[in-house]
């Protein structure tokens, strides 16, 4: 494609952790907009919450100290209730293009956008987690009712979904929770699938994992502060906007590419793969996932949010991408 | 934006010094240069408003949690009576190599290492408790009063130990790695200690005759009196390598076993509510300093002058050995002046980048660090370690207190090269346990 | 170093160590209540592990909790410790000057941190408002912050009137160098600090009995 003309325009972005699947979400818009800029639209990532913590990243946006952040709704599901929707378990996600789909309307609501802009920030995409499955030692939980009494690291609305099912939640450092599961203190621990699974090196120690279950996952917009982004020339907004496909066709590359590493592996080290039938999963839903459904609808809604319809587009759009 | 962010830096790092030596609070200046600093790059509200997040999100980690735990076991160790029965046991036990009762209090020292973080207080305790016994056993004044401001620097090293645990928060370790890692070399050092004193003793028999005569009955009866700290390094151990405890919650333990045995050995009330509000003063100190230097950290992440620093470092024309010992030469000359953590605080998110990127091992640079910070201790012109055993001991001049510890001071350099040789010394324990 | 001829301004001077003496008991509760924490926080590690290990049944929420009551022993004892001049410093320079040029630099390096406080109060407050205004929560059980981060502007208050007083001290210091000392902490030598350690670790009695080596000392300095 033709170079875009404009000014020179640096911006910083703030994220967490090292270069990582996760983080080539940033990486491709970066790449993208310099390329297309030939070099005067800049994208600084720095790693390693050199300029804020993680939790922080919203109030470094609000304040206009750097452009662009990541940050995951569910390390402070209070700063915008309305994304905690994204959040819920056992959502029916049953590939990332579809959760792709399901986050880029749910983004795009003007409730949702409301709710970011009280902190000047809007979402430009989703930098995507995969679904969470858990990996255990012990008897493998072959039907919800094994779940019983297990002490199982879930955070969040996993964690309530679990609590619902039986399980014990039990808070463990994500960096504690190898050592945790080796000894004991924990039996299962749920992270996103298959890479944070090695990356924690629970494969080392799992005796087996779910291969199906989708308890859910976390939603970790992408964010731009908005007056930053408005003082940008159109031309510069459009490539943001176009830098999209490629963020995410990188951002599937990465977990794919981790998941054909990882599958072999698992199965080299003898590790059970649970697979539950669909009767099983909607039992799941009923039992674990419906009433915590339930419960943020009518909490929503209570507080003044459309709960009803957030959730509604979340199934309606689901539905749609996944027929498509 | 405004200055180039990386001169920035260098004029930051050039201004925190200057207001350091001026006598500001560390805190304050780390908090003032910094804060500048990222106003010059972000400018007057975006800057200030990152700084003014720091102060919460900085202290409210998890992780930071164990240190008030670590300095309370310390303030209530000597009220549980652990030093003199640490003492005792390792006289009865070692007493009979030549130079027995100072190598006895190297041991001891050790010992009671394992409870205690505080170099000065570990000083202080052995004074009262083995200065005494030694020069009545003929034992020479300056190596009764070198091994015991020697001993008290085995305290940094030997968990708990607050300063691995701030190293470890700086530069984002495992606490429990750190805190594995200082075991040996805490070992080590003592070993070393107590090969020179008797090899001294054997060729000077006077320095400090060995004391005889116990039988295994009086060992054995010993012994007990050293349950609090087999109890607090089992605790410390067993739940950093079983993992059945964070070490927040082991500290927590760890303190709560200190303050029953304390209570049992005749602590009143008093005495607690005294523990406690030191504890409660020398946490805000190191929390203070803590989210103060995270702003000018703040700055440094703006300005991008680690990463130039290192980059400066590699491309120096020496092997990084050499410059790893000019390093240590600049912290043991910084070691003379100022206060380990603000020392340690102030320097390590510039130095740390650099020595990583030479490829040492993060973990073994913490443990040389905290040694060589311990050094400085027993070292003119401060030494405060030295100065403790003499405020205790007025009868040993100061003079002969530092005489003293020239052999121990010979014997820390031998055991820094040591390190330096033979790295897998530090490293060895923590992947062993933690793999 | 308290001088024995009548200082100037006694009559203020009196009032003055009044309201120190007074606001030293606020900031002495405040400490105590931090000392209060520490001792909360060991109770509920160790019934934590307790009830994990023995109840299977861990605290729900357990580092949430910790982590957001952690800024009472972070800050509550802030401005105690300033008064008592424990946070670190290096003072090397400092103790070899004389009186006047002394309280001269105690008095800049005291506005200094009044200058500090006082921006960090404002902007403190401010992520403390987005939180109570926009709302912010923790991660695992949903607790709100904006009281953690409240507490950090009301700590750097009661810090900043200490700063104040310090302030007023060392220029009143300044002005009357023979004055009684009041509100602000005197440079410790080495051998005073000695014998802090002294009394942390083996009481009062044995810091008041410890003596040192003053021929050395004096040697040393020269
Ligand atoms: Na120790
Ligand atoms: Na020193």
């Amino acid at each position: 494609a033709d170079v875009v003309d404009g000014p020179n325009v640096n911006w910083n972005l703030s994220i967490w952790g090292k270069e990582r699947a996760f983080t080539s979400s940033v990486e491709a818009i970066r790449d993208y907009v310099d390329e297309r800029t030939g070099g005067k639209f800049k994208i600084k990532i720095h790693y390693g919450e050199a300029l804020s913590k993680a939790k922080e990243n919203l109030d470094g946006i609000k304040l206009g100290a750097f452009q662009m952040a990541a940050l995951c709704s569910a390390y402070h599901p209070a700063k915008h209730p309305t994304l905690s929707g994204l959040d819920l378990p056992f959502l029916p996600f049953p590939n990332l293009k579809v959760q792709t789909a399901v986050h880029e309307a749910y983004y795009a609501d003007p409730a949702v956008k409301k709710d970011l802009a009280r902190w000047d920030a809007m979402t430009l995409m989703s930098s995507l987690l995969p679904q969470y499955e858990f990996t255990g030692v012990g008897e493998p939980p072959l039907t919800m009712e094994d779940w019983n009494g297990m002490r199982v690291r879930a955070l969040g609305g996993i964690g309530e979904a679990m609590k619902k099912i039986g399980a014990v939640p039990t808070t463990v450092p994500a960096p504690e929770v190898y050592t945790s599961l080796e000894r004991g203190t924990i039996e299962a621990a749920s992270f996103p699938f298959t890479y944070a699974h090695v990356a924690y090196r629970l494969t080392d120690i799992g005796e087996w994992y779910t291969a199906n279950m989708s308890p859910g996952a976390n939603n970790c917009p992408v964010v731009v502060n908005i007056p930053a982004y408005e003082k940008l020339p159109p031309e510069y907004q459009k490539l943001l906007e176009e830098a999209k496909p490629s963020a995410y066709e990188a951002l599937y590359a990465a977990y794919d590419a981790a998941d054909k590493k990882n599958f072999p592996l698992m199965k080299e080290k003898g590790m059970q793969p649970i697979t539950y039938s669909d009767e099983e999963i909607a039992r799941f839903r009923e039992v674990g996932a419906k009433p915590v459904w339930d419960e943020w609808i009518a909490k929503m809604n209570a507080d003044g949010y459309p709960g009803d319809h957030l959730f509604e587009l979340i199934m309606t759009t689901s539905k749609e991408a996944a027929s498509n | 934006m405004g200055v180039d962010p990386l001169l920035a830096g260098l004029i930051g790092m050039g201004a925190l010094i200057v207001m350091v030596f001026l006598g500001v609070r560390v805190y304050i200046a780390a908090t003032l240069v910094g804060m500048l600093g990222i106003v010059s790059i972000i400018g007057w509200d975006a800057g200030t408003g990152i700084v003014g997040t720091i102060p919460h999100s900085k202290s409210t980690l998890y992780s930071l949690s164990v240190l008030p735990m670590f300095i309370l076991i310390g303030f209530l160790a000597f009220h549980a009576g652990i030093t003199t029965s640490a003492f005792d046991a390792a006289k009865k036990w070692i007493g009979w190599v030549p130079g027995g009762l100072a190598v006895a209090t190297v041991f001891s020292a050790a010992g009671f290492a394992a409870v205690s973080g505080a170099s000065t207080a570990t000083a202080a305790v052995f004074s009262r408790v083995a200065i005494p016994e030694m020069l009545a056993n003929g034992y020479d004044k300056r190596l009764a009063a070198g091994v015991v401001a020697a001993g008290g620097t085995l305290a940094s090293l030997i968990p708990p130990s607050a300063i691995l645990v701030i190293y470890a928060i700086i530069v984002e370790e495992s606490v429990g790695a750190l805190l594995l890692a200082g075991f040996i070399p805490g070992i080590v050092s003592a070993l070393i200690y107590a090969l020179i004193i008797m090899g001294r003793a054997t060729v000077n028999p006077k320095l400090g005759p060995p004391v005889r005569g116990f039988t295994m009955g009086d060992r054995m009866k010993s012994l007990p009196g050293t349950f609090p700290i087999i109890a607090v390094i089992g605790i410390i151990f067993s739940a950093i390598y079983g993992g059945w405890a964070t070490p927040t919650e082991a500290g927590a333990l760890g303190a709560f076993v200190v303050l029953i045995l304390a209570f049992i050995h005749g602590m009143r009330t008093k005495e607690l509510k005294d523990a406690l509000f030191e504890t409660a003063k020398l946490t805000v100190m190191i929390f203070s300093i803590i989210w103060g230097v995270l702003v000018f950290v703040r700055f440094l992440g703006f300005s991008g002058l680690p990463e130039a620093f290192a980059e400066w470092i590699l491309g120096l024309p020496l092997p990084p050995t050499a410059i790893i010992i000019l390093i240590l030469c600049g912290y043991a000359i910084l070691g003379m002046f100022m206060d380990a953590i603000g020392m340690l605080l102030l320097t390590l998110p510039v130095v740390f980048p650099a020595v990583i990127a030479l490829g040492y091992d993060p973990i073994w640079f913490g443990i040389i660090v905290v040694k060589m910070v311990e050094i400085c201790l027993i070292t003119p012109p401060i030494g405060l370690n030295c100065y403790v055993v003499n405020g205790v001991r007025p009868d040993i001049p100061l003079s002969d207190v530092f005489r003293g510890i020239g052999p121990f001071f010979v014997a820390d350099v031998l055991t820094v090269a040591l390190f330096i040789a033979f790295p897998w010394l530090i490293t060895w324990l923590p992947q062993t346990m933690l793999n | 170093m308290t001088s024995t001829n009548p200082p100037k301004g006694s009559a203020s001077g009196s009032a003055f160590a009044a309201f120190d003496r007074g606001y030293s008991k606020l900031e002495n509760f405040l400490n105590g209540i931090s000392a209060l924490a520490i001792f909360f926080v060991m109770l509920l590690g160790v019934s934590q592990v307790l009830s994990r290990k023995l109840l299977n049944f861990p605290i729900l929420g357990y580092i949430d909790f910790i982590e957001q009551s952690m800024v009472i022993f972070a800050f509550f004892g802030i401005a105690y410790c300033q008064r008592q001049g424990g946070h670190v410093r290096m003072d090397l320079f400092m103790a070899k000057f004389s009186a006047r040029p002394l309280y001269f630099f105690e008095a800049l390096a005291t506005l200094v941190g009044l200058v500090v406080v006082t921006i960090l109060i404002d902007t403190s407050w401010l992520h403390f408002l987005r939180a109570y205004q926009l709302g912010d929560s923790t991660i695992d059980i949903g607790l709100p912050i904006w009281p953690a981060k409240l507490v950090i502007p009301l700590a750097f208050g009661v810090l900043w009137i200490r700063f104040a007083l310090q302030l007023v001290g060392f220029l009143r210091l300044f002005l009357y160098p023979n004055a009684e000392i009041i509100a602000v902490p005197v440079i410790e030598d080495v051998t005073a600090i000695a014998r802090h350690e002294i009394e942390d670790a083996l009481g009062e009695e044995a810091a008041k009995q410890a003596k040192f080596d003053e021929t050395y000392i004096k040697k040393g300095k020269k």
